[in-house]
């Protein structure tokens, strides 16, 4: 016979459990962040330090208020660089997401298709293989022969640098798939088309996101080479300037401004990631 | 076994020490850090060690070499070399913001900065629409809305602003889109833009390919001087070094004034040998054509005549103050230290060289 009582103790104990591991987690997740902030409040205080008592020059490095201060006005003042920040973002966010969404496009599935048939692998990876060293920057003199100087050569350079990681992410992701669950699905009758559909795309979902994420970080870090073929906007461009003019400040503003929407892109696919996975838990 | 085997590679890097090609006179002088680029003004240093002329001198020299100016202020930022040359812009941006001194003229670059286009450019149907600018092509509308390719905030740039202001044009009337050199030159090959901005050596290659030079600095009368310069720190704590260090680069300048025929081959090797370009002899002897050289007096007339290297600097800084690359108080503070430009070490070779003789 059923004790109601003592399901009842049961379900509450458990509750309670429940509230106790739900308050250690808000706890140590808030202890982290205040480490965290303590730590980069204390590298901003050494920086703003190091700077104010001449222990490096000025010229070589700018303390963080100036450059606080340079972030503000570059809102509302084109000089030295001819342009306003938002408007060098949003040239290289264009850019940027041009280049990351034709490497995801073309990217993910070339790796999943590789991954899956040898045919395709054995055709496209000598080739894979030989284009995957190249920095992307020297494909820049190609770049404009073929695509001249606007917007598609620099995309493409982009592309190039982002889209290694995601063949190779998907490629890896679906040769992983469960051998178990493949024979399962053949034994039921599923089609080797249906078998690559059901059962390997979605198990090497979290390894493609992976591929994402580094391709993403690749496309940023090869926006300054892109716009090294021509440019008269941009943060790679405003970094450039900065350098010819000597002004290591308009450099970390721009550097900065890369780095923040770096992390905010790679913040927004993680939680695109996040909500995938958990639809994909209920159902 | 394996003690004998330490033992002889030890000896073996004692051996390769000493048998270092670095002389043992050389390794007691005080060494000179000299920087240059793949320009003529570049050549001098590397040429004296060449030809043996530092065999006398009182000091040593490191040679370190920039593919622009860019690099070569940031080099002197980080201490990295003492004398050098470069072109007007980085000269301007390296005494602004590091007090680097300017001690000597390279060259008179104005020819040398130059634009170019195609040769069916609509641009070489009309010149001189501008009498005072006899020798700049196309007419006010020719030029309008034409993609315009090459460094800016470079003397390129500003021979080409020179250009449009002699037009009755400004910036804004035409499309510049920034690129090096060697891309500007890859893209207008492969068609694109309208117009190239340039400066030697590329403009020979231009030339050579056919291109037509449609402007320059001297052509819209800007007048860009390369200047010779030396680190502010070192000047301070080795003023005589400095004039050691300047009467060799000069006598490499007074070698191309004097002998421009005899001074082909050196050239030609430094560009070719060294910088790894591909330059024929017809081109280097136009460096010594369309360049002017000054030697030691008319260095310093030149620096202490307000009406010319400060007048010519004063021209690049109020282009860099329009353009808005610098604030009015940076322009107000270089102008105040009249340019930094410092006459003294060229005036010491001059007494030196007239009391040797």
């Amino acid at each position: 016979m059923r004790d109601p009582i003592g399901s009842e103790r049961a379900a509450a104990s458990e509750a309670l459990s429940l509230e106790i591991e739900k308050a250690n987690y808000f706890a140590t997740a808030a202890r982290e962040n205040w480490i965290s902030f303590v730590s980069f409040a204390l590298f901003l205080i050494f920086w703003e330090l190091i700077c104010r008592f001449e222990i490096v020059g000025p010229y070589q490095l700018v303390p963080p208020s100036e450059v606080v201060t340079l972030f503000i006005d570059k809102f509302s003042n084109a000089n030295p660089d001819g342009a306003l920040l938002y408007q060098h973002a949003a040239a290289s966010l264009g850019l940027a997401l041009a280049g990351f969404l034709a490497a995801v496009v073309i990217g993910v599935p070339l790796g999943l298709f590789m991954g899956w048939y040898p045919a395709v692998n054995m055709t496209a990876r000598p080739l894979f293989d030989a284009i995957r060293p190249i920095p992307p920057i020297a494909w820049i003199p190609i770049a404009i022969l073929w695509l001249g100087i606007g917007t598609p050569a620099k995309a493409f350079i982009i592309f190039l640098a982002a889209f290694v990681p995601c063949v190779i992410n998907s490629y890896t992701g679906i040769r992983l798939t469960n051998p178990v669950l493949i024979r399962v699905a053949r034994i039921y009758g599923a089609s080797n088309w249906e078998t690559f559909v059901k059962i390997g795309i979605p198990s090497a979902i979290p390894m493609i996101f992976t591929g994402m994420k580094l391709s993403l970080n690749a496309a940023w870090t090869t926006l300054v080479a892109a716009e090294l073929l021509a440019a008269s906007m941009g943060l790679g461009y405003l970094i450039q300037l900065g350098r010819r003019l000597a002004r290591p400040d308009i450099i970390i503003v721009g550097m900065l401004t890369i780095g923040f929407l770096g992390a905010l892109m790679s913040w927004l696919l993680t939680r695109i990631e996040a909500r995938f996975a958990s639809s994909r838990r209920l159902t | 076994m394996k003690k004998s085997l330490i033992s002889s590679l030890i000896a073996a890097c004692l051996g390769c020490a000493l048998a270092s090609p670095l002389p043992a006179d050389a390794a007691d002088k005080p060494v000179v850090r000299t920087s240059a680029q793949p320009c003529l003004h570049g050549m001098e240093l590397w040429h004296a060690e060449k030809a043996g002329w530092l065999k006398d001198a009182p000091f040593a020299s490191e040679f370190l070499f920039f593919p622009s100016g860019a690099p070569q202020t940031e080099a002197l930022a980080a201490d990295q070399w003492d004398c050098g040359a470069m072109g007007t812009v980085p000269t301007m941006m390296a005494s602004m913001r590091y007090g680097y001194k300017l001690i000597g003229i390279s060259n008179d670059e104005s020819e040398t900065n130059d634009i170019w286009v195609r040769p069916d450019s609509p641009l070489l149907k009309t010149r001189g629409a501008n009498p005072d600018y006899p020798d700049i092509y196309g007419t006010p509308e020719d030029w309008k809305g034409k993609k315009i390719l090459g460094p800016t905030v470079s003397t390129g740039h500003y021979a080409l602003s020179a250009t449009l202001h002699a037009l009755g044009l400004s910036d804004k009337d035409v499309d510049i889109v920034h690129m090096e050199l060697g891309q500007a030159m890859t893209a207008f090959n492969a068609g694109e833009g309208d117009i190239i901005v340039l400066w030697a050596p590329q403009s020979y290659m231009a030339e050579a390919r056919g291109w037509k030079k449609v402007s320059s600095g001297t052509a819209a009368k800007a007048i860009i001087a390369g200047g010779i310069g030396v680190r502010r720190e070192f000047a301070e704590k080795h003023p005589d070094l400095v004039v050691d260090w300047l009467d060799v680069y000069m006598r490499g300048v007074e070698m191309m004034k004097n002998d421009p025929a005899g001074s082909v081959e050196p050239l030609l090797s430094y560009f070719n040998d060294y910088c790894g370009l591909e330059l024929s002899r017809d081109m280097v002897e136009k460096e010594f054509k369309y360049r002017y050289l000054f030697d030691v007096n008319e260095q310093i007339a030149a620096m202490e005549d307000p009406a010319r290297l400060p007048a010519w600097l004063r021209g690049v800084a109020d282009f860099m103050l329009e353009q808005g690359r610098i604030s009015q108080k940076e322009y107000d503070r270089y102008a105040q230290a009249n340019f930094h430009i410092d006459p003294s070490f060229m005036k010491k070779l001059a007494e030196r060289r007239a009391a040797a003789r």
